[in-house]
């Protein structure tokens, strides 16, 4: 293969090519899409009719019961929050590093976030037994002067959130403003009002090029904390606790990885959908992206991997004896086909693909281990929260496993309505590339000849 | 609280519960869902593991067959001194009282249910059906004791109500509150002499001479494990020295 196939610096690629394919796909509704935001909204209604029916009737709906008071809202809340860390890591660490090619996946991480996140932050409120009362835990002025209880993980977890819903949003909007003020005048109708409304003027000049610059670096920096303290603090719900297999003192850590191992994963579905829908994306997403992020995936692959065995470890060659328990129900007792396919399909079969190039830059194969892994991430959210409850279990009289109900299951599914319908509507209507970005990047290209090959690298931004 | 203060400055309840005595009749079972306004919440539910037993009995057997010796261990709220339901909730409805209880706030409870999950003892039980009487039934709700909603956590209160009506009338007549004022309903109902509730901070009370005379017996159940400092006292048996753990 020539240098020129396999990077896209190389590429020859115009800013006006760029131009037009990033804004093409805006305001035209195909329908594709229409059957996916149908489907969408569908799944949504239904969720929300579930949540009523619970509300109304109360949790016995839910598969709930005495020993295991938490159940599939906690696990698709670690979920969601998880892959919500795909924004962070993508847009903030890669900008951070300075890796040139980052810029076409920025968005889609972002925007991945902005709507997994509110997702993740719906079930602690789905979950209490008294939603109506659940802002108990903000500290609001009262006259009793009750404060909420700064002690508690709960209590921290709606201060990282919260912080990271609104630090990611601006993260987005900032960056976005740009693209909203260039593509104003190629716009119709309403889009082209909303477009006038969000871009606030931008004019292009200098000055505010330089703030946007600015404060895009400035947030990468400010939400790398954030990100990391919002998912040790999930992990710190289970970690803090005196349930076998929950209190652990690897699970900050080994969350924080998990998150953005699925995150990564969550970032490649997205990724192949919008290639697949949008063909004029080809030109901007190419195997080089896949190749990178591909090798950014395999690294967090084993650091996770790393983390779960490490987290077993130890603790067989000391004997702990209530780690063991949870182990062994896990491994050979009733989630046994969970927990071998989690070490299967999160650990094995990346491990096998992603460490060979041509895996890494085929589009579809990379599609169905994006899958693959998404799934093995949300059971290993299962067995870690689940068989630690039941062998926790000490009521003589109570040995009930936990199973799911359909209340739960089609809340769960109104999430995943909300996510998908929420990324299809946002690609119809916003640049889910950032257009001002790769044409950046574009300018600073540099061609040269070095002993006879041509090399293309950049100028330093700034 | 009384205003008059005993000599020993702090009241610290506690329970003292004789493991050789316990029959297992499940009197005090009954006498508390009685004195406590305990919802049933029927028999399909129940089969679920939604039933709420703020005592109940476990059943222990050692040894092997013909030599097997059963206990009976009643189970309750261990009022932990240092509990790890309390840490755990975010509204402060597990709080910890000035006279060594450990109360749960229903009104200010929204149900996180992490302070169960977190419980070693398994005593927390959450409300998962509303509750409902049958109307002749409901003028036999105990008028002290608020009827729980759907959506909250619930457990034992040693009685709370008892313990702050003693405290009001040794108020009224300027004195401490006394030794044997007061009982919960799950000791005053044990025919065996099982259970026995006082101040533990009071050398002269009942429950302190048991600590004292059986100091040989005394276990506090999952303090080794995870340093509750449990406010219940159990006795072990005295032919199975290591019942209850080791």
């Amino acid at each position: 293969m020539s240098h020129e196939n396999l990077n896209f610096r190389a590429a020859e690629i115009s800013i006006p090519e760029i131009y037009n394919a990033s804004f093409e796909p805006i305001g035209r509704s195909g329908w594709r899409s229409n059957v996916v935001i149908g489907i969408c909204i569908l799944m949504v209604l239904t969720a929300g009719v579930a949540f009523a029916r619970q509300v109304l009737c109360g949790f016995w709906v839910t598969g709930l019961h005495i020993p295991v008071y938490w159940g599939y809202f906690i696990i698709t809340f670690v979920f969601w929050i998880g892959v919500a860390h795909a924004g962070a890591l993508i847009s903030a660490l890669l900008r951070l590093c300075g890796a040139e090619w980052k810029s076409a996946v920025t968005r889609v991480a972002e925007v991945i976030t902005l709507f997994t996140l509110p997702a993740a932050a719906s079930f602690p409120l789905i979950h209490v037994g008294r939603t109506e009362a659940a802002y108990y835990c903000l500290p609001f002025p009262n006259h009793r002067l009750l404060w909420p209880n700064f002690k508690s993980m709960l209590v921290w977890d709606v201060f990282a959130i919260s912080t990271y819903l609104t630090g990611s949003v601006i993260f987005l909007y900032v960056t976005t403003v740009p693209d909203l003020g260039i593509a104003r005048p190629r716009m119709k109708g309403w889009i082209r009002t909303v477009y006038t409304l969000m871009s606030w003027g931008w004019r292009g000049t200098a000055e505010e090029w330089k703030r946007v610059k600015e404060a895009a670096a400035l947030y990468s920096v400010i939400i790398l904390p954030v990100v990391i303290s919002v998912h040790t603090i999930v992990s710190w719900d289970f970690a803090m606790q005196v349930v076998p297999g929950w209190h652990s003192e690897v699970f900050g850590p080994i969350f924080f990885v998990g998150a953005l191992y699925s995150g990564t994963a969550a970032v490649f579905t997205m990724l192949c959908i919008l290639i697949w829908t949008y063909p004029s994306f080809r030109l901007l997403i190419t195997q080089v992206h896949y190749d990178m992020l591909g090798r950014v995936w395999l690294v967090l692959g084993l650091a996770w991997a790393y983390l779960f065995f490490n987290d077993f470890l130890p603790a067989y060659y000391a004997h702990k004896a209530d780690k063991m328990d949870y182990l062994y129900y896990n491994a050979f007792g009733a989630y046994a086909p969970h927990w071998w396919m989690l070490v299967i399909g999160n650990f094995v079969v990346p491990l096998m693909c992603l460490a060979f190039q041509e895996f890494r830059r085929s589009i579809f194969p990379m599609f169905v281990l994006s899958i693959i892994v998404n799934i093995c991430m949300y059971l290993e959210r299962v067995v870690i929260i689940i068989p630690g409850l039941e062998i926790y279990n000490k009521l003589n009289y109570n040995i009930l496993p936990y199973s799911i109900s359909p209340t739960e299951f089609f809340i769960v599914m109104g999430t995943f309505g909300w996510v998908i319908g929420g990324l299809t509507t946002f690609c119809r209507i916003f640049p889910i590339l950032p257009y001002w970005e790769l044409a950046e990047t574009k300018s600073r290209q540099i061609e040269r000849e070095v002993a006879g090959v041509p090399v293309a690298y950049f100028q330093s931004g700034e | 609280m009384a205003d008059e203060k005993p000599p020993w400055g702090v009241v610290q309840w506690g329970m003292v519960v004789d493991t050789d005595r316990c029959t297992g009749c499940k009197a005090c079972v009954v006498a508390c869902r009685s004195e406590n306004n305990i919802a049933t919440v029927g028999a399909e539910q129940s089969a679920m593991g939604r039933m709420m037993d703020w005592i109940r009995i476990e059943r222990m057997f050692h040894g092997e067959y013909p030599n097997v010796q059963t206990m009976f261990v009643p189970m309750l709220c261990q009022h932990c001194g240092s509990a790890p339901c309390e840490s755990v909730c975010p509204v402060f409805a597990a709080v910890g009282t000035h006279d060594g209880l450990n109360a749960q706030i229903y009104n200010r409870c929204v149900g996180t249910r992490l302070c169960a999950n977190n419980c070693p003892y398994h005593v927390r039980m959450y409300n998962f059906v509303q509750p409902k009487w049958p109307p002749s039934m409901e003028l036999l709700l105990n008028p002290d004791v608020s009827v729980r909603n759907e959506g909250v956590m619930e457990k034992c209160t040693m009685c709370v109500q008892r313990i702050r009506r003693a405290d009001l009338d040794a108020k009224v007549s300027k004195r401490p509150t006394e030794d044997g004022e007061l009982r919960p309903a799950c000791v005053q109902s044990c025919g065996a002499g099982c259970l026995t509730f006082g101040d533990l901070n009071d050398e002269e009370s009942t429950i302190s001479k048991l600590v004292k005379h059986h100091a040989h017996r005394n276990y506090r159940i999952g303090h080794v494990e995870y340093h509750t400092a449990p406010n219940v006292i159990y006795l072990r048996p005295e032919k199975n020295s290591e019942a209850l753990g080791a």
